[in-house]
């Protein structure tokens, strides 16, 4: 597998006007990554995800990216969705090829054949004339993922796949996630505030936090003592069966 | 009917209707979904203050009003959330435009009449000129919509997944609003600022409300409008009843009838299952 980096922050510092959400940022994401982005509520992981998808400019510093040609797959939260819109599964994946398909041009039939190939991808080819706003969560949620491939991304970005999800619908959302990443060698950055899940699957993390962001890999990173100057609440960090696993408070 | 439609006025007058009614249904789906309600009313209104401006000064109502609107426009497009929200410049537009509109016909002899034709419009007074005019921005929407659907529902949609796309989402809302500040500047001089704005929030409700697919939430909106604008202007004729108000009466009653089809429908299924 390649690692030549598809993304470098180099002393970057995000916010917005005169507010600084972020100082100094150090981050590069490689072909081939799996990288977790964690932190508090409010610390920074939006501003950070706007930066790295290219929606806000920094303050200081640079972001480069070396190769030209980057798509990005977005897959934003699903309760940022607006379901006034009477759109169909179909016409929500459709939407991932527009910047393919260029102005004054209609969908094509090839379009609409990605469509369908993405819809299969993810499981959800069944549901392709449903009514977006239908679907349970985890469908929802499949479908945005359908929609991101549609654009065959060089890199995959998921702000908190599975937000408001129950377990067996977290677990296959994030199995999905594995397997793009695995099986179709896709570069995968996502969001999340559920440190559980994103430890079991990521190979490396970024934590978000103070105005900072420190980056390694996930055993490096996860550490009681880390998380509980981070969070600033007792947090202890156990591992089971290999896999690391996050508790808060004063539970043991 | 045929009887009254002889008569070239009443002809006129519904095409006008109809023709005013299409474009602003159709922008009413786009104006409904990204949520500008208020944006579209505040436009309409400062069209009018054009048109008001015009008629005081001796000037081309219909450049009046664009050159006014694209003020408008401008503003809202590039009027982001910051420290006063955006409802309260919205409204702010609105009240001062409506302020100076009244101010700007009062000192006119037929002031009152004026003021009533700004609000209903005085779509029986059309010409031919007028008709030709909106015939061509029907048209030129058409050609928008063929051109440019996609990426004026993506943007409105999903601006965040757009821009990550490369799209230039505050540009397409720019573009979006350009549009309607020169369909406003057209038509609500013929139809006037309180049926323009009927025709931009009632259609497209009667739509939504129905929950048909996208491409039909255009299409049923705009035959709502069609209807509407032509059964008002030909009631309003048949009863002797003003001519805006009326349009206003049947979008409303057609709004209610997709409402009620709509929960016929939903308790024939809950009855069948």
């Amino acid at each position: 597998m390649t690692t030549h980096p598809f993304i470098e922050f180099d002393h970057v510092t995000l916010g917005y006007g005169r507010r600084t959400v972020l100082r100094d940022v150090e981050l590069s994401v490689a072909a081939g990554d799996f990288l977790g982005i964690v932190g508090p509520n409010g610390a920074g992981k939006t501003t950070l995800l706007k930066a790295l998808l290219g929606t806000l400019t920094p303050i200081r510093g640079t972001i480069r990216i070396p190769e030209r040609g980057l798509v990005f797959g977005y897959v934003p939260q699903r309760q940022a969705v607006d379901e006034t819109f009477p759109l169909t599964v179909r016409e929500m994946i459709l939407m991932g090829r527009f910047a393919r398909i260029g102005l004054f041009r209609r969908p094509r039939r090839e379009d609409h054949a990605f469509v369908v190939e993405a819809a299969e991808h993810v499981a959800i080819a069944d549901l392709l004339d449903r009514r977006y706003r239908t679907l349970s969560g985890g469908q929802k949620q499949r479908t945005l993922i359908a929609r991101a491939l549609a654009a065959q991304p060089t890199i995959l970005v998921l702000d908190e796949p599975t937000n408001g999800m129950d377990l067996p619908a977290e677990n296959a959302i994030m199995e999905l996630v594995r397997r793009l990443h695995v099986a179709d060698r896709l570069t995968v950055v996502m969001v999340s505030h559920l440190l559980n899940v994103v430890a079991s699957y990521v190979a490396r993390l970024a934590i978000v936090g103070g105005g900072r962001l420190e980056v390694g890999p996930v055993a490096t990173m996860l550490t009681g003592e880390r998380l509980t100057a981070l969070y600033g609440t007792p947090v202890r960090v156990h591992h089971v069966d290999g896999a690391a696993v996050v508790l808060a408070g004063g539970a043991r | 009917m045929i009887e009254m439609l002889a008569q070239s006025f009443v002809r006129y007058a519904v095409i006008a209707s109809v023709l005013a009614g299409a474009v602003s249904a159709y922008l009413g789906v786009y104006v409904l979904l990204r949520r500008i309600v208020f944006v579209g009313i505040a436009i309409a209104q400062i069209a009018t203050l054009g048109v008001a401006v015009g008629h005081l000064l001796g000037l081309h109502q219909a450049e009046a009003a664009f050159g006014l609107s694209l003020v408008g426009v401008t503003f809202f497009a590039l009027h982001r959330q910051g420290r006063i929200p955006r409802e309260s410049a919205i409204g702010v537009a609105y009240a001062a435009a409506s302020a100076f509109t009244i101010l700007c016909v009062s000192k006119n002899p037929f002031g009152e009449m004026d003021v009533l034709s700004l609000v209903f419009g005085n779509v029986l007074g059309v010409t031919e000129v007028q008709l030709y005019v909106l015939g061509a921005l029907a048209a030129a929407l058409l050609v928008l919509h063929w051109c440019f659907a996609k990426e004026l529902l993506f943007t409105a949609f999903d601006a965040d997944m757009a821009a990550t796309m490369g799209y230039r989402v505050q540009a397409w809302e720019f573009f979006f609003y350009l549009i309607l500040g020169v369909a406003f500047s057209l038509s609500v001089s013929v139809a006037g600022v309180l049926v323009i704005f009927s025709y931009l929030v009632i259609p497209a409700t009667a739509a939504l409300v129905l929950d048909v697919s996208m491409t039909m939430t255009f299409a049923v909106a705009v035959f709502i409008a069609v209807v509407a604008g032509a059964s008002g202007v030909l009631l309003s004729y048949q009863w002797d009843l003003p001519t805006g108000p009326t349009i206003v009466a049947a979008l409303s009653a057609l709004l209610l009838l997709c409402g009620l089809v709509k929960q016929l429908t939903r308790l024939r299924r809950v009855s069948d299952d």
